[in-house]
């Protein structure tokens, strides 16, 4: 008569009750999983979704992908990508205009697009979207700046609009009068700021301006497309209409913020899989450990008479025990650390100047069912290893089962004695399985905690900053737009054209400043010019669309050094690009640049430009006969991986080129100097800073009506950053902290069963002679052995993982740094010298009373 | 002279509440070059008596002197010491430390003492005890009888005061058994070994130069000279 299955039960509880020291230990290794897996991926999720809203917030809207130039056409389509998840239109009316100045940009958007992809990056918001025709909507930094810093639902604004449908009052500038329906505060960048007035579709229908051709804009259902990829399908998927329908994506917010918190996607799953393997390495060596008295007892219970199958039910039922205990642990450390330490860790990642963080919990239950899951299904496959050493056993022979802890068969061609030392090297190597599995435990809980810290350090916002010089002093784009285009403001006081905008004067007073390194001096420098409209090789800029801006056929030519011709080259080299850099060398070339505005068909277009004539003529006549150049072919700059530069850029609507010293002297054109920078001397930056001020401050009083320079420092860039990045290290460091405990458990739970198992071996050592002290020294020299071995392999294979993950992460971003985690290896190193070297000792003590 | 004395020895061990007097007070000297066996039925209190005298355990009551060192007045640091200078161990289980080989378990002793190796001396006993092809083997690639011998080579190679052997033979089939014991009997010759063996094999214990039976903690029997052999 068999057994019935609820005797396997009682027989599963009762093994349980006997072998409580295996159970308590597999318990607490499957708590210990649970927390680690929920608590790394936690960590690293909060950070990221905190991140996000943050990039969200200084973006200032959550768009994937937006289309240029839309038709209805398009919008109908729209539809069908299974992976576009919200898509809306947006419809630019024109420009608020203040005393002939430009102030804000008016808009129309659809709920979607409200809802959806503007309201996330905003907070505060007080009152509706516009619904009514004479409706608008400010965000307070607007408000702020027409002179109302109280607003109030219902209230009446005043608005010049100049539209951009010149069939609205013939061109002309309108102004009206408009109910103020709600209010919100935004977080935009301020680099990237234009301030936006938004209205009703009400409006619109008023004005009899179709809503088409407009902007759509897309989100995607995933974080897990990058910018690039999402371009290509849409290309392929939406029917366009012509080359001035664009698609231009940008990286998800997640992306972006996976790629500043480690680095990117790639990084992200190999420390995954690390972790999910430390994990698994954990439950597998408790299991393992015992193996011999398990093999011992299946096979007595097998002898008696248990048969493969019951015994199978009964390995499983004491699974389920183990499981359930183990869980349960698991989820309450995890649920303590959810709701009471996590959200602390974030919410100084949070800074005021993007605002509240509204309820944020970092409690995701979906990871702490995975996290159980996936603890369970390591136990269930470890376990399976066990029940597979019964297969082709007798049970007699797995009842007098011994594991075998030394290689046989290996000769030791010694004739020497053993030292103490050497006793301990060979205890270890004798069980080489062991051995490596406690090192791969150890070196891979070390090594992620590392990765951790040298991507941290390596990620650093502040590295973008601390590579630039201390300060720089450059023309506001204000001033530039009246020096190359007088006739836009009729009233101002124009600046002379035969005089340089930057005056050479204000760049000798600078560098002559005691305060500062006159070294350190440089001069981004070229030229205005002009283009012809109709030549051939600027077609694709003239058919671009303008966003912002006019259309104009104004250059910035920048001389480009040597050094930056040579960076240049090597990324084109790099990503196969077509451009002529013997033309630019030898001063017969022209880059020209854009930041992504072309569509598909522009770029096309645009590589095929290279040697076509590109003639350069005096920025204020194309008459006159221009300087022969060759087109040494177009640049998107803001394509991954392009070099950092030292460029300046005068905004939107300008036209950015390159060419090389010589090609400027072939130019012959007024040297304009676009921006200075310089570094103060060390411990002077105060004074720099105050001195430099004031030299700004005395040039742009010379002129009446707006600023000429503008003095930007990066010490104040990087103080902004660095209060963000302390707190972005404390999660990072709560992070490498979970990778850290697997490992150091790892090998406590191994040295523990280890000295457990050789409590007979450590009594015949005594029995033959060996004195406490000397068995003390032994265990201490084991413990210096492994750590040892530890510290090579984090260097040298440690240092292969780091920097091939660096040169992974610096594809993404540019201003990564390889910086060697010296604190989190010094850390790493006392934490594990102390394990290694007390733990044993500790362990044996236990045993020996 | 008297290597081992042992005066009015006790041993009480208590599990709850019950008390076993393992051994009930025991008085017995061990002469030098003596070979001294030890019998009795399971749980007399044999083993009991042999660690004790070994210093592995400790009396209840009593004393026990080895060269005229009294046990108890060590520390636990000079006992170990007092012990691998002076007495050498073999066990049932052949007990060879598996991570070294059989050389270096011989020396093993030695080693720990810091001592010199007396390499004629080492060479001596490994070629007396037949095993010196496999000196350079781990002990997993023995078969027992060599263990074994292994185990007395290290038990001798200190020249202790006394060796102390716990059913050597207790893992062995009778053809190793009578190999190990006549090489323990030669060996012990040779050198003048004083020796004290637990065995319940009474063929064995004949063997012996002196022969007592412990029954329940206390010596029930006593034979003066071996059976059959003379010394």
């Amino acid at each position: 008569m068999g057994m019935k299955d609820k005797e396997v039960t009682e027989l599963a509880k009762a093994n349980s009750k006997w072998d409580y020291k295996k159970v308590i230990i597999l318990s607490i290794a499957v708590a210990i999983s649970v927390f680690v897996l929920f608590s790394a991926f936690s960590i690293a999720k909060g950070k990221i979704d905190v991140d996000s809203v943050k990039n969200t917030r200084e973006s200032g809207n959550a768009v994937a992908v937006y289309l240029e130039n839309a038709e209805e056409r398009q919008y109908d389509q729209m539809i069908y990508p299974d992976y576009v998840e919200d898509y809306g239109w947006e419809y630019s009316i024109g420009d608020w205009n203040q005393e002939g100045k430009f102030l804000a940009s008016c808009k129309v958007i659809d709920q979607t697009v409200w809802e959806k992809m503007i309201k996330p990056a905003c907070d505060h918001i007080v009152g509706n979207y516009p619904k009514s025709e004479n409706d608008i909507m400010l965000s307070r930094r607007l408000l702020n700046k027409i002179g109302i810093s109280d607003p109030e639902i219902g209230m009446k604004i005043t608005v010049q609009i100049l539209f951009k449908n010149w069939s609205v009052n013939g061109g002309e500038e309108l102004t009206e009068e408009f109910v103020l329906s709600g209010y919100y505060t935004d977080y935009t960048d301020s680099s990237l700021y234009v301030p936006t007035a938004y209205f009703s579709e009400k409006y619109l229908d008023m004005k009899q301006i179709p809503r088409f051709p407009a902007k759509l804009d897309l989100t995607v259902n995933s974080q897990f497309f990058s910018s690039d990829q999402l371009e290509k399908w849409l290309y392929r998927d939406i029917e366009l209409d012509n080359a001035q329908q664009q698609f231009v994506a940008s990286d998800s917010a997640g992306l972006k913020s996976m790629t500043q918190f480690i680095g990117g996607y790639g990084v992200a799953v190999l420390c995954s899989i690390i972790l999910l393997v430390s994990v698994y390495l954990l439950i597998y060596n408790v299991l393992s450990i015992s193996l011999a008295k398990d093999m011992n007892n299946f096979g007595l219970l097998m002898v008696i008479g248990l048969t493969r199958k019951q015994l199978k039910k009964m390995v499983f039922r004491q699974n389920m025990i183990i499981l359930l205990s183990g869980i349960l642990g698991g989820l309450i450390l995890s649920i303590l650390a959810g709701i009471f330490v996590f959200p602390r860790l974030f919410e100084n990642l949070f800074l005021k100047q993007y605002g509240q963080l509204e309820a944020q919990t970092v409690f995701y239950p979906h990871y702490l069912i995975g996290a159980a899951v996936i603890s369970g299904l390591m136990l269930l496959s470890a376990s399976k290893y066990i029940l597979g050493k019964l297969k082709n056993i007798s049970p007699l022979s797995a009842y007098r089962y011994q594991a075998k802890e030394v290689a046989s068969g290996k000769e030791r061609k010694s004739a020497h004695g053993a030292s103490i030392s050497k006793m301990a090297w060979y205890n270890l190597w004798s069980s080489k399985r062991k051995f490596i599995i406690t090192m791969i435990s150890l070196f891979m809980g070390c090594e992620t905690a590392m990765l951790a810290g040298f991507i941290m350090n390596g990620t650093n916002l502040t590295n973008e900053f601390s590579q630039s010089p201390d300060f720089e002093i450059g023309t506001q784009k204000e001033a530039v737009e009246n020096y190359l285009f007088p006739y836009k403001n009729a009233n101002e006081l124009q600046i002379d054209q035969d005089s340089p905008l930057f005056d050479e004067t204000v760049v000798q007073k600078a560098a002559e400043l005691p305060e500062i390194d006159k070294n350190s001096l440089n001069i981004v420098y070229g030229c205005y010019a002009a283009y012809d409209y109709s030549e051939d090789y600027i077609q694709p800029i003239e058919n671009m669309v303008y966003e912002n801006g006019t259309p104009n056929n104004v250059m910035t030519i920048q001389v480009l050094e040597d050094q930056s011709i040579d960076l240049l080259e090597s990324y084109v080299k790099k990503n196969r690009l077509d451009i002529d850099f013997d033309a630019l060398r030898e001063g017969n070339g022209i880059l020209v640049l854009h930041k992504h505005e072309l569509s598909e068909t522009l770029e096309e277009d645009a590589a095929k430009m290279k040697g076509e004539p590109a003639h350069v003529f005096p920025v204020d006549s194309t008459e006159q006969n221009g300087v022969e150049f060759i087109c040494s072919g177009y640049l998107d700059t803001t394509a991954k991986g392009f070099p950092q530069l030292n460029m300046s850029w005068e905004g939107d609507g300008f036209h950015y080129f390159l060419i090389s010293e010589k090609g400027y002297k072939r130019l012959g054109f007024l040297k304009q100097i676009f921006n200075i920078s310089v570094d103060a001397k060390e411990g002077r930056e105060t004074a720099a800073k105050e001195k430099l001020t004031e030299l700004v401050q005395n040039e742009n009083s010379k002129q009446e009506n707006y600023n000429i320079y503008y003095l930007s420092r990066t010490a104040d860039k990087i103080r902004e950053t660095e209060n963000y990045m302390e707190a972005g290290k404390d999660a990072m460091s709560a992070f490498s902290l979970c990778l850290l405990l697997l490992g150091v458990i790892n090998y406590i739970n191994i040295i523990l069963t280890n000295i457990a198992a050789r409590k007979s071996e450590f009594a015949i050592m005594r029995c033959i002679g060996m004195t406490r002290k000397q068995l003390r020294r032994m265990l201490i020299m084991e413990g210096a052995y492994y750590w040892s071995i530890l510290q090579v392999l984090l260097l040298t294979i440690g240092g292969i993982i780091d920097v091939g993950a660096g040169l992974i992460i610096k594809n993404n971003l540019s201003y990564f740094i390889f910086v060697f985690p010296f604190k989190e290896w010094l850390t790493i190193s006392v934490i594990t010298a102390i394990l290694c070297v007390c733990i044993p000792q500790i362990i044996h003590k236990m045993y020996e009373k | 002279m008297d290597i081992v004395k042992v005066i009015s020895l006790k041993k009480k061990y208590v599990n709850g509440s019950i008390e076993v007097n393992a051994v009930n007070g025991i008085d017995l000297n061990i002469r030098e070059g003596e070979f001294l066996a030890i019998t009795g039925p399971s749980g007399s209190g044999k083993s009991t008596l042999l660690n004790i005298i070994g210093g592995n355990e400790f009396p209840t009551e009593g004393v026990v002197e080895i060269k005229e060192r009294v046990l108890s007045s060590m520390n636990d640091e000079e006992l170990t010491v007092f012990r691998r200078r002076n007495i050498g161990f073999i066990f049932q289980k052949f007990n060879l430390i598996p991570y070294l080989n059989v050389y270096q378990n011989i020396v093993l002793p030695l080693e720990l003492d810091h001592a010199d190796i007396d390499s004629e001396f080492v060479r001596e006993l490994i070629d007396g005890l037949g095993i010196s092809d496999q000196i350079f083997k781990m002990p997993d690639e023995l078969s027992g009888g060599q263990q074994q011998r292994a185990a007395i080579a290290r038990a001798l190679v200190a020249r202790p005061a006394i060796v102390l052997a716990d059913e050597p033979t207790g893992n062995l089939d009778s053809e190793n058994s009578e190999k190990v014991i006549s090489l323990l009997v030669d060996t012990a010759k040779k050198y003048n070994q004083t020796i004290g063996m637990v065995t319940h094999n009474i063929d064995i214990a004949h063997r012996a130069d002196r022969m007592i039976r412990i029954e329940d903690g206390k010596i029930s029997d006593e034979r003066q000279d071996n059976y059959g052999n003379e010394r």
